[in-house]
C-alpha cells in the first residue's frame, strides 16, 4: 500500500528546544528509559554521541552537551499540533510515537492530483521550522526509511522501493520491535532486507515462526499485515463517561488505562490483537476529537502498557493545549481501527511462568500509576562493601542494569549483551562483611552509642587499631546491653582519591543483648547499619 | 478502500460441540495445586490464606519473611513486598539471594502511607502470589476483613508483619536464637518459631 510518512528528525531534542528548556544551538544528549542516551541532537552526532550510548560515555565524548531527561509526555503534547496541521491533508493519518507518523496515500492522491502534490502540501503543512522529512513509498517501512533519507522530500516508485529496500540492512526492523530478531539474522549471515526477501517465505515461517513471518513481509516491501479491508464491527470499542466532565488529565487517564485494559483482553478472547486504535472524546460543549494511533504488538502485558501511554498522551496534549477543548471531557472511546489475528506468544517450557508475569506485571503497572512511577522497585544486587551499598533499587519496568553490577570491570559486563544480566563472575570487595548478610538494612542507619570499656567511644586509628575493645553498645529501641561478642574491624577507605568525597569508616559485627548488628564507625560516631534479624 | 463493504463479523462462530464440552466439565484442582510448599518446620502455604509473623527486632522475623518469599519464587511465581511510611528497615538484596529469593521476581512498594496501605494491598493480592506487608498502626478491623476475603477470593497468600486485627490461618512468632562467633564468624543456630493454627496445638519449633 502506497504510504507517506512524516519523520520530524530528533523530536525529542526539537521539543525541548521549542520549550525553551535547552539552548537552540549546540549540543544536547537526551536520556532515556534506564541511563541509555535516547536520542542526540545533530551537533553532538558529529561529536561521536550515539543512541543507547551511557552518560558518561556521552559525557566523554562531548563534556560541552547539555544532558537532560526525556520528557516524552512534552514530547507528545507538542506532536499533537503537527498532528493537527497535516489534518488539512489527511483524515486517515496514524502516529506511530511523537516524531513519526504516516497515512495511506490513494485517497489523497485522487485529490490532490499527484503524490507529489501531496508530499509537498504534508511538508508545508508541518513547517519548515521544525524540518520535516517527507518520504513516500511502497509500505510503511520502506516509506519510513524513504523519509530518512529525504532532503526534505523523497519519493520511490514501487519498482525503486523493491531496489531501496533490498539494500537496506536488517537492523532496520528494529523500528517494528524485531531487533532482537535481526540481530539473529546478522549472526546468521543475512545482512540486508534483500538476502532475507531472496528466501522462500515458507522457509523463513518454518525456522523462524511469526517473528520470520512479519520480517520477511517486511522486507519485500509490504505492510505487517495485510491491509484489512473492513472495518472492525463497532461493538469492539470500548468507552467510559466522565461524570463529573474530567478537566484535568489526571482524572481521564485512569479511565484511559482501565479502557485499555478492558478492549485490549476483550480483543484476546476473540482471539484478535489491535495494531490501530483511534482515541476519541467528547467534551461537555459537543466538540469531537478524534486521534488514531498506531503501536506495534509484543506480549499481551507489552501491548497493553503500549496503548495505556499512547492514551494518556493523547489525553494530555488535549487537555493542556492553548487551543484545546473548551470545557471537560465527558466520554472517552477507544476504536480498534485495525484488528490483526493475535499471533499468540510462545509460553516458556516449565510452568506458567509467563502468565504469572502478565498478572503480576499488570497489578505493578497499574499501582505505578496510582503511586508513581519509582514508588514499585525491584532490588537489584550489586557491588559494595555495605548492606546499604550492595541493595540498589530499580523502577519496576525499567531496564535493569546488569544483576554484579562491577565498577573495575563493568565495561566488560555491560557490553556484551549475552553476559548482561547474568553474568556470574562476582569481584571482592575488599573490606566486604562475609556471608551472612544482615537481613534488614536501616536506611538511614540509627544512630548509637558504642563505648569501651573506660567508657569512651569506640575509635579506630589510621591503622585500623583501637586501644581497647568493645564493651556496651546502645541504640534507641533495639538494644542497650554489654557487647557479648564481636568482629571486626573493616576498615573502609572510601574514595580514597576524592579529597571532598574521602570517608574513612569501620563496621563491626557485634552480639549485644541477644541480637546481632552491624556497626558502623565514622569519625567517632557509631550507627548501626543493619540488624541480622 | 476502507468501508466500502458492510462491517462483518471478524469473530469466529465457535464450535457449539466444543462450548457445549466445555461447559459441562468442571475444572480439577489437585490438591498440590492449592498449597506451596515450603522448607521447614511450616511445610506448606496455603493459597488464598491470611499468616502473621510477630516478633521483637533482631527474632528472625526478617529471615522467616525471607524464607517463605523464597519458597513462592522457586515455584516460579511472583512475590511483592509493602513497606510502610516511616519504618527505617529494608530488605537487603543480599540476604534475599542468600536465602534463595529470585529478585527478578521481587518487587517492593516503598513509603506506603496507612492510608493507601489498604489499598496497595489489595491491588497486590489481584496479580501477585504472595505479599508481604508491613502493618501500620492504625489498620480498621473492616479493612482487614476486606482483604482477607480479597485472598482467599483470589487465591493469593497474605503476610502481615505485626499482629493482625482479624483471623489468620497462621500466626508465626519468631523468638529468636542466640548469635555466636564460630571460628571468627557469625552464626546462629537452634532460632525459635511458634506455630500456631491450622487447628493444632501451638508448638515450639527450632529453625536453622
Amino acid at each position: 500500500m502506497r504510504t507517506l510518512c512524516v519523520w520530524c528528525p530528533d523530536w525529542p531534542v526539537t521539543t525541548l528546544r521549542l520549550a525553551g528548556r535547552v539552548p537552540a544551538e549546540g549540543p544536547v544528549v537526551v536520556m532515556g528509559e534506564g541511563g541509555q542516551v535516547h536520542t542526540a541532537s545533530a551537533e553532538a552526532r558529529a561529536e561521536g554521541v550515539r543512541r543507547g550510548f551511557r552518560k558518561r560515555d556521552a559525557q566523554a565524548r562531548c563534556p560541552q552537551a547539555v544532558v537532560i531527561d526525556a520528557d516524552p509526555a512534552a514530547e507528545a503534547r507538542a506532536f499533537e499540533e503537527v498532528a493537527r496541521a497535516l489534518e488539512a491533508v489527511t483524515a486517515r493519518l496514524a502516529i506511530h510515537r511523537p516524531g513519526l507518523l504516516s497515512f495511506p496515500t490513494l485517497g489523497q492522491v485522487r485529490y490532490f492530483g499527484s503524490e507529489i502534490d501531496v508530499a509537498q502540501r504534508a511538508w508545508e503543512a508541518v513547517g519548515s521550522p521544525l524540518d520535516p522529512r517527507v518520504g513516500v513509498a511502497g509500505g510503511g517501512l520502506a516509506a519510513f526509511l524513504v523519509a530518512r533519507r529525504a532532503t526534505p522530500v523523497l519519493i520511490l516508485d514501487d519498482d525503486e522501493t523493491a531496489r531501496f529496500l533490498a539494500s537496506r540492512p536488517v537492523t532496520v526492523l528494529h523500528e517494528h520491535g524485531l531487533g532482537e530478531f535481526a540481530g539473529l539474522l546478522r549472526r546468521l549471515g543475512l545482512r540486508t532486507l534483500g538476502d532475507l526477501a531472496a528466501l522462500p517465505e515458507g522457509s523463513v515461517v518454518a525456522r523462524f515462526g511469526s517473528d520470520g513471518a512479519r520480517a520477511h513481509r517486511l522486507a519485500r516491501g509490504l505492510d505487517e499485515d495485510p491491509p484489512a479491508l473492513t472495518a472492525p464491527p463497532p461493538e469492539l470499542a470500548e468507552a467510559g463517561e466522565f461524570d463529573p466532565p474530567a478537566l484535568q488529565a489526571e482524572e481521564a487517564v485512569l479511565v484511559g488505562r482501565s479502557l485499555a485494559e478492558r478492549l485490549l483482553s476483550r480483543l484476546a478472547r476473540h482471539g484478535l490483537a489491535a495494531s490501530r486504535v483511534t482515541v476519541e472524546a467528547e467534551t461537555e460543549y459537543g466538540e469531537r476529537l478524534v486521534r488514531t494511533w498506531r503501536f506495534g504488538g509484543g506480549t499481551a502485558g507489552e501491548a497493553e502498557r503500549a496503548l495505556a501511554q499512547r492514551v494518556r498522551w493523547q489525553l494530555d496534549a488535549w487537555l493542556s493545549a492553548v487551543d484545546g477543548p473548551r470545557s471537560g471531557l465527558t466520554l472517552l472511546r477507544l476504536v480498534p481501527e485495525e484488528v490483526v489475528p493475535a499471533r499468540g506468544h510462545q509460553l516458556d517450557f516449565w510452568g506458567a511462568d509467563g502468565r504469572a508475569t502478565e498478572r503480576a506485571t499488570r497489578a505493578l503497572i497499574r499501582l505505578q500509576g496510582l503511586l508513581g512511577h519509582a514508588a514499585v522497585v525491584q532490588p537489584v544486587l550489586r557491588g559494595g562493601r555495605t548492606p546499604a551499598e550492595q541493595t540498589g533499587w530499580a523502577p519496576f519496568g525499567d531496564h535493569l542494569p546488569p544483576r554484579s553490577w562491577v565498577l573495575c570491570n563493568g565495561d566488560r559486563a555491560t557490553k556484551n549483551p549475552r553476559t548482561r544480566g547474568q553474568s556470574q563472575e562476582q569481584p571482592s570487595w575488599p573490606g566486604a562483611v562475609p556471608a551472612p548478610s544482615p537481613a534488614l538494612v536501616y536506611d538511614p542507619a540509627l544512630p548509637a552509642t558504642f563505648v569501651d570499656a573506660s567508657g569512651e567511644p569506640v575509635r579506630i586509628s589510621g591503622r585500623g587499631e583501637m586501644p581497647l575493645p568493645p564493651a556496651r553498645l546502645r541504640c534507641a529501641g533495639l538494644v542497650d546491653a554489654p557487647v557479648e561478642g564481636w568482629a571486626g574491624p573493616w576498615p573502609h577507605d572510601v574514595r580514597f582519591w576524592d579529597r571532598q568525597a574521602r570517608r574513612r569508616r569501620a563496621l563491626f559485627q557485634v552480639v549485644a543483648g541477644g541480637v546481632a548488628c552491624l556497626v558502623s564507625v565514622e569519625a567517632g560516631q557509631a550507627t548501626v547499619e543493619a540488624l541480622y534479624d | 478502500m476502507e468501508a466500502a463493504e458492510p462491517a462483518c463479523d471478524p469473530v469466529p462462530v465457535p464450535v457449539p460441540a466444543l462450548t457445549l464440552v466445555g461447559h459441562r466439565v468442571r475444572p480439577v484442582t489437585l490438591a498440590t495445586e492449592q498449597v506451596i510448599p515450603v522448607p521447614g518446620p511450616l511445610e506448606r502455604l496455603r493459597r488464598g490464606s491470611v499468616v502473621s509473623i510477630e516478633g521483637a527486632p533482631g527474632s528472625g522475623v526478617t529471615s522467616l519473611t525471607l524464607s517463605l518469599l523464597a519458597a513462592v519464587t522457586s515455584t516460579r511465581e511472583w512475590v511483592a513486598a509493602v513497606e510502610a511510611e516511616g519504618s527505617h528497615g529494608t530488605l537487603s538484596a543480599a540476604a534475599a539471594v542468600e536465602a534463595g529469593v529470585a529478585l527478578d521476581r521481587l518487587a517492593v512498594v516503598r513509603g506506603v502511607s496507612t492510608q493507601r496501605w489498604a489499598n496497595v494491598v489489595a491491588a497486590l493480592l489481584e496479580g501477585v502470589t504472595l505479599t508481604v506487608a508491613d502493618l501500620p498502626l492504625g489498620v480498621k478491623p473492616a479493612d482487614a476483613r476486606r482483604l482477607t476475603t480479597r485472598a482467599r477470593e483470589r487465591g493469593a497468600i497474605l503476610v502481615v508483619l505485626g499482629s493482625w486485627p482479624d483471623r489468620v490461618a497462621v500466626r508465626l512468632r519468631a523468638e529468636g536464637g542466640p548469635w555466636r562467633f564460630v571460628g571468627g564468624r557469625l552464626a546462629t543456630w537452634s532460632r525459635a518459631v511458634e506455630i500456631e493454627g491450622r487447628g493444632r496445638p501451638v508448638r515450639r519449633v527450632a529453625v536453622a
